[in-house]
């Protein structure tokens, strides 16, 4: 039951490439590896954390004010997250800039916790978070190392391409990550309907 | 959740979730506080250091904060503002001056260091920004910040006006010029136009005889 729902977010409702969630933050900060790894585990912790609450307090949440007690709670979240990088990886929190405090308008933890975590126990809507902070981390480190690598010529900081590469700017612009998440996504159907096809 | 309730119920309800959040979050930040403060405060040394061109590698909190009261010393520019006069164990005197202003997304906040005679920029760090990662951002690199070690900004030390441009990428030429960031024009003009602003301020130090011989 729980690897089923992980597995679900990840592949058959990848958050990005199937439910279109999250695109914007996608586009931020895939320039680096090293941003997209920590912005996907501040995905991952405030969409469990999140998922948790709702569930658990989907009984008593009042119908009219449920998207803003949501927005309280991934509010909450985000911040520690926030307060905990600057505390303890300052360096890190110094490069991420204004995008971590900007997961609270992330598509995905909300969309979560109204599809998922407001209609099921705390233990699967913890296991939806993790699921989709997976499937999202995914898709980005995907999408980082392509423009990390091309468009500055380095890994992790780490210069991978030889001297004479001219690196591809373009990709580092909003649009380079539009064209390589495209490719990922098409990619990615392709493999699904062609799956779904043969198995019926 | 399928209840309808009372328009009380739901302000209570939201109102008791926000001071809960509020509470947490003072609570976190009461635990943590410190240690961030260290942080900022700890970056904002290594940075004037690093500027000043000593290494601070491995030095712990406290010792930063000896070293910095030692070497350093907050002074008044003639117009006003703020700057610190490092000397070294050589006696060797820096000017740091710090600059600050609107980016393309967000404030950009940042020191340039002078040599004693305020004629030769010896350095420049950022300390805050919030440009496009992999373009704007790009700033804080040192393959950008070394661009401006060395460069002389006026022609000469009777000179008043402020020569040094940071240009779009590929089009710097003579001596004054530097090249700015590719894809990035925006943050290059801003960047330009706040530490233009610095040293016009540096200048003015100069002719008041605000600077050591």
């Amino acid at each position: 039951m729980g690897l089923r729902i992980i597995k679900r977010a990840i592949w058959h409702e990848n958050p990005i490439f199937h439910q279109m969630l999250g695109v914007c933050s996608a586009l931020a900060v895939t320039t680096r590896v090293e941003n997209a790894l920590i912005m996907s585990l501040a995905v991952t912790v405030v969409s469990m954390g999140t998922g948790a609450m709702v569930s658990l307090f989907k009984g008593l949440i009042p119908r009219k004010a449920r998207l803003m007690v949501e927005m309280i709670f991934i509010a909450t979240f985000v911040i520690l997250f926030d307060q905990l990088l600057k505390a303890y990886y300052f360096s890190m929190s110094k490069q991420l800039g204004p995008y971590v405090g900007l997961i609270i308008t992330n598509c995905i933890i909300l969309g979560r916790a109204e599809a998922f975590a407001i209609k099921n126990r705390v233990g699967p809507s913890i296991l939806d978070g993790l699921g989709n902070g997976i499937g999202y981390g995914m898709i980005l480190l995907t999408v980082a190392i392509f423009r990390e690598l091309l468009g500055a010529g380095t890994l992790m900081g780490h210069r991978l391409m030889p001297a004479g590469y001219e690196p591809a700017r373009a990709i580092l612009l909003a649009p380079g990550a539009f064209l390589i998440m495209g490719v990922i996504i098409w990619i990615v159907r392709g493999i699904q309907l062609g799956r779904a096809r043969r198995s019926s | 959740m399928n209840r309808s309730p009372s328009t009380l119920y739901t302000i209570t309800f939201v109102t008791l979730t926000a001071l809960v959040s509020g509470v947490l979050l003072m609570g976190a930040n009461h635990l943590l506080g410190s240690r961030i403060e260290t942080n900022l405060l700890n970056d904002r040394y290594r940075s004037l250091f690093a500027l000043a061109g000593v290494d601070v590698s491995g030095r712990g909190a406290s010792d930063l904060k000896r070293l910095y009261s030692l070497r350093f010393a907050e002074e008044r520019t003639r117009r006003g503002g703020a700057r610190l006069r490092f000397s070294s164990t050589a006696q060797t005197i820096t000017y740091i001056y710090p600059f600050s202003g609107m980016g393309f997304w967000g404030p950009i906040h940042g020191y340039i260091a002078l040599d004693q005679t305020l004629s030769v920029i010896r350095g420049v760090v950022f300390t805050r920004q919030e440009e496009t990662p992999g373009l704007g951002a790009e700033i804080v690199t040192e393959a950008f910040t070394k661009r401006f070690s060395g460069l002389k900004f006026t022609r000469d030390a009777a000179s008043e006006k402020v020569l040094m441009k940071i240009t779009k990428a590929g089009e710097a030429t003579g001596p004054y010029e530097i090249d700015g960031i590719t894809g990035a024009t925006e943050t290059t003009v801003r960047v330009n136009a706040m530490i233009g602003k610095t040293l016009k301020a540096a200048v003015s130090d100069r002719r008041g005889g605000r600077h050591g011989s």
